[in-house]
C-alpha cells in the first residue's frame, strides 16, 4: 500500500490527516469492493508471484497471484478498478477474513448460522447482504469464490468467476 | 456392479417380508426387511448388501449415528468399526463404533474420549531452525469447509476387518470440556469460530480417512509453509496451555491413510452400498473392502471405468474432474464419501424446502422423484455417465429415515462444484485408488 494522499489532488490538511490515519488503522490487504491497488496487499501477505493482470472480457479484467505450493487467488476487478470477486485454489484453507476484507463480518456471520447444523460439510455456499461464497474442499485441494452481487458487471456469468 | 433389478417391498406392508434379490454375477445381494415397525414412515426398512465377504472386508453402516440417547440428527453418514491398541500390545485395546467412513480426507481421527483408557505415545517434533519450529509435542487444526477438529498427533496400532497398520500417526480430536490444549487464535479463525469438538457436533466417534492420497499434507507442511492458508501443524514445546507454533513436521509423522500402512491389501479400497427406495431406509448396510485387484474380490469389473482427478497441483482443478449436467459444466467435481448429498446447481428444481437455512443454498424440493443423467469426464478425457435421483428433502426428512440416495442440494448460483456424496455410493461399487501405492495405473482415481 504504498499510495498516500501525496500522489493524489492537493486535497485540504484535515483530510490527509484522515486518510492517513485511515490507512494505518487497516492492514495492507485486498478488499473485496475495494480498489485495484488492495491487490498488492495479498500479495505480500501470501508471499506469492504477481502477474500481469489479463484482459478476461470487455467488463473483466483478473489479477492473479501464484504461490509456491501451487495455490492461487484471482482477483476480478472491474474496468473502473474496483474489485468485485475473488476465486481461490489453494493447498490450505484459505484465509476467507483476509480476502473478504470489509465483508468479513458478512461471512463470519453466515458461517456461523451454518455451523448450527452439525457434521462436517465439503461444500458451503453462504450468502449475506450483498456477500455470496462458494466453498469447497476435497482432500486438501481447497477451491471457491466470492462476490459482491451488486457490483458484478452485466453479462458476466457467475460460473466463469473461477 | 450396479444391480439391474433392485425391487423394494412397499414400506407400509404390514407384515414382516423379506426379499432376496441376488445380482451382479452373484457376488452380492440385496436383502429388504420391510416391518410395520414404529408406526409407520421407512425407519424399519433396513437394506443391505451382504457382499464381498473375506478378512479384507469389514461392514458399514448408515444409521442414527453413535447410540448415546439422543438424536444427532444424522443423515447419510457411513460409520465403519474400528479397534485401536496402544502400539505393540495385544491387549491394550478398544473398539470403537460410530466412526465416519470419509473419502474425502484422509487419516485416522478419534475424539479423545473414545480413547481414555488407552497410553498412546505423543508425536513430538524436532526442532527445526529453516522453519522456526521448536521442539515439542505435534498438534494439528485439521479443517473443513465449515469448522475445524484440533488435538494433537499420537502414535496407535490400528485393526480393522482382518488388517492392521502398526504405529500410525492418529489425530486424538480435544473434546475434553474444557479442552486440554487451547487452540490458537489461528484455528480459532480456520474452523470459523467453532470447533467440532464433540460427539455430537462431529456426528461420530472419530473420522477413517481413507481419500485418493497417502497424506493429510505432504511437502508444504513438512516445510511449515503454510503462505496459502490457515496452519495445518503446530509445535508446542511446553504442557498443556503453553503457546503452540506453526511447525515444519516430516511426512512420515504426518496423520496419513490407515489402508497405506496395511501389509497388503495397501493400495485402494471399495465401497459397496445397496440401492435404496426412493424414501430411503432406517439402516443401509454395505461393505467396505480393502486392496484393489489384491485379492480375488476387489477386482474392478469390466463395465467400469476409472476416473482420474487432476493430478497436478499447479493446476486450479488439481484433484478435481469434471461433471455436465443438465446443461451445466462443473468443473471442480469429486466424489466423496463424507458430503451426505449430491450438491449442484439447477434452478429448475424447486428449492421452497422447509428443511433449508436462510442463509445457505439448502436442499432440492421437487414434486416427485426426479431422474437425471450426467457426464463425468475425467483430467484424461475419459467419459461416462451417471444416473442420479433428486428426490423432496421435505418428504425425506419426514420420515424417520436415514439414508437416502435422493437427497440433494444447492450448491449456489454459477456453481463450479458438483459434490457426488452417499447417494452416489447407493447401488454401486466405488473404487478409491491410493495415489503413490503400488497399483496400475498409478494415481489419484475413482472407478465405478
Amino acid at each position: 500500500m504504498t499510495s498516500t494522499a501525496a500522489s493524489r489532488p492537493r486535497p485540504f490538511a484535515a483530510t490527509v490527516l484522515v486518510a492517513t490515519l485511515s490507512l494505518a488503522a487497516l492492514p495492507a490487504r485486498a478488499v473485496l469492493g475495494g480498489d485495484v491497488s488492495t491487490i498488492a496487499g495479498d500479495q505480500v501477505r501470501m508471499q506469492g508471484t504477481r502477474h500481469p493482470a489479463a484482459v478476461s472480457s470487455a467488463q473483466v479484467r483478473t489479477h492473479e497471484i501464484t504461490l509456491a505450493d501451487g495455490s492461487s487467488i484471482r482477483e476480478f476487478v472491474t474496468p473502473g478498478g474496483i474489485v468485485f470477486a475473488v476465486a481461490w485454489n489453494t493447498r490450505f484453507k484459505p484465509d476467507l477474513a483476509a480476502l473478504l476484507g470489509a465483508h468479513a463480518a458478512s461471512y463470519a456471520a453466515a458461517a456461523s448460522e451454518a455451523m448450527r447444523a452439525p457434521g462436517i460439510r465439503r461444500h458451503a455456499e453462504l450468502r449475506r447482504d450483498d456477500l455470496v461464497v462458494h466453498s469447497t474442499a476435497h482432500l486438501n485441494s481447497y477451491v471457491g469464490k466470492a462476490w459482491l452481487q451488486s457490483l458484478v458487471p452485466q453479462g458476466v456469468p457467475l460460473d466463469a468467476l473461477r | 456392479m450396479r444391480c439391474a433389478d433392485r425391487r423394494i417391498v412397499a414400506p407400509a406392508a404390514a407384515a414382516l417380508a423379506v426379499l432376496l434379490t441376488s445380482c451382479g454375477g452373484g457376488n452380492s445381494s440385496v436383502t429388504t426387511i420391510t416391518g410395520s415397525g414404529n408406526g409407520g414412515g421407512n425407519g424399519a426398512t433396513v437394506v443391505s448388501v451382504d457382499a464381498p465377504i473375506g478378512p479384507n472386508t469389514t461392514e458399514i453402516v448408515v444409521d442414527a449415528g453413535p447410540a448415546s440417547g439422543f438424536s444427532l440428527g444424522a443423515a447419510n453418514i457411513p460409520y465403519v468399526t474400528v479397534t485401536v491398541c496402544t502400539p505393540g500390545s495385544a491387549t491394550d485395546c478398544v473398539t470403537i463404533d460410530h466412526v465416519f467412513l470419509d473419502t474425502g480426507s484422509v487419516g485416522l481421527r478419534l475424539l479423545k474420549s473414545t480413547v481414555a483408557t488407552l497410553v498412546l505415545a505423543p508425536i513430538t517434533l524436532p526442532a527445526d531452525a529453516a522453519s522456526g519450529t521448536p521442539a515439542g509435542r505435534a498438534l494439528e487444526c485439521y479443517p473443513f469447509v465449515l469448522g475445524a477438529v484440533w488435538g494433537p498427533l499420537a502414535s496407535a496400532d490400528l485393526r480393522i476387518a482382518g488388517e492392521a497398520a502398526s504405529s500410525l500417526p492418529v489425530q486424538i480430536i480435544d473434546d475434553a470440556v474444557p479442552m486440554s490444549d487451547a487452540p490458537p487464535a489461528n484455528c480459532i479463525a480456520a474452523a470459523n469460530g467453532g470447533l467440532q469438538n464433540s460427539m455430537s457436533s462431529l456426528q461420530a466417534k472419530g473420522i477413517l480417512g481413507i481419500g485418493m492420497v497417502s497424506y493429510d499434507c505432504g511437502l508444504a507442511c513438512s516445510k511449515g509453509d503454510y503462505a496459502s492458508g490457515y496452519t495445518l501443524y503446530y509445535s508446542c514445546p511446553g504442557a498443556s496451555g503453553a503457546p503452540c507454533s506453526p511447525a515444519a513436521i516430516p511426512s512420515a509423522l504426518q496423520v496419513q491413510n490407515p489402508v497405506a500402512h496395511f501389509a497388503v491389501n495397501n493400495n485402494g479400497t471399495i465401497i459397496t452400498l445397496p440401492a435404496l427406495p426412493d424414501l430411503g431406509a432406517g439402516l443401509a448396510k454395505g461393505r467396505l473392502v480393502f486392496g484393489i485387484g489384491t485379492q480375488s474380490n476387489n477386482q474392478i469389473p469390466l463395465g467400469a471405468t476409472m476416473y482420474f482427478v487432476d493430478p497436478n497441483p499447479a493446476n486450479p482443478g488439481y484433484l478435481y474432474f469434471t461433471t455436465t449436467s443438465g446443461g451445466a459444466t462443473y468443473v471442480d467435481s469429486y466424489v466423496d464419501s463424507g458430503s451426505n448429498a449430491l450438491f449442484f446447481d439447477d434452478a429448475s428444481v424447486p428449492k421452497a424446502c422447509q428443511s433449508s437455512t436462510a442463509s445457505s443454498g439448502g436442499w432440492y424440493c421437487p414434486p416427485v422423484v426426479l431422474r437425471r443423467t450426467a457426464t463425468v469426464t475425467d483430467a484424461f478425457g475419459a467419459t461416462g455417465s451417471v444416473d442420479y435421483s433428486v428426490a423432496n428433502a421435505d418428504a425425506l426428512f419426514s420420515t424417520s429415515g436415514v439414508a437416502f440416495a435422493g437427497l440433494a442440494g444447492s450448491a449456489g448460483q454459477g456453481a463450479n462444484a458438483y459434490v457426488w456424496g452417499l447417494p452416489f455410493f447407493y447401488g454401486r461399487s466405488v473404487f478409491t485408488s491410493i495415489w503413490g501405492q503400488a497399483l496400475s495405473p498409478n494415481g489419484p482415481w475413482n472407478a465405478f
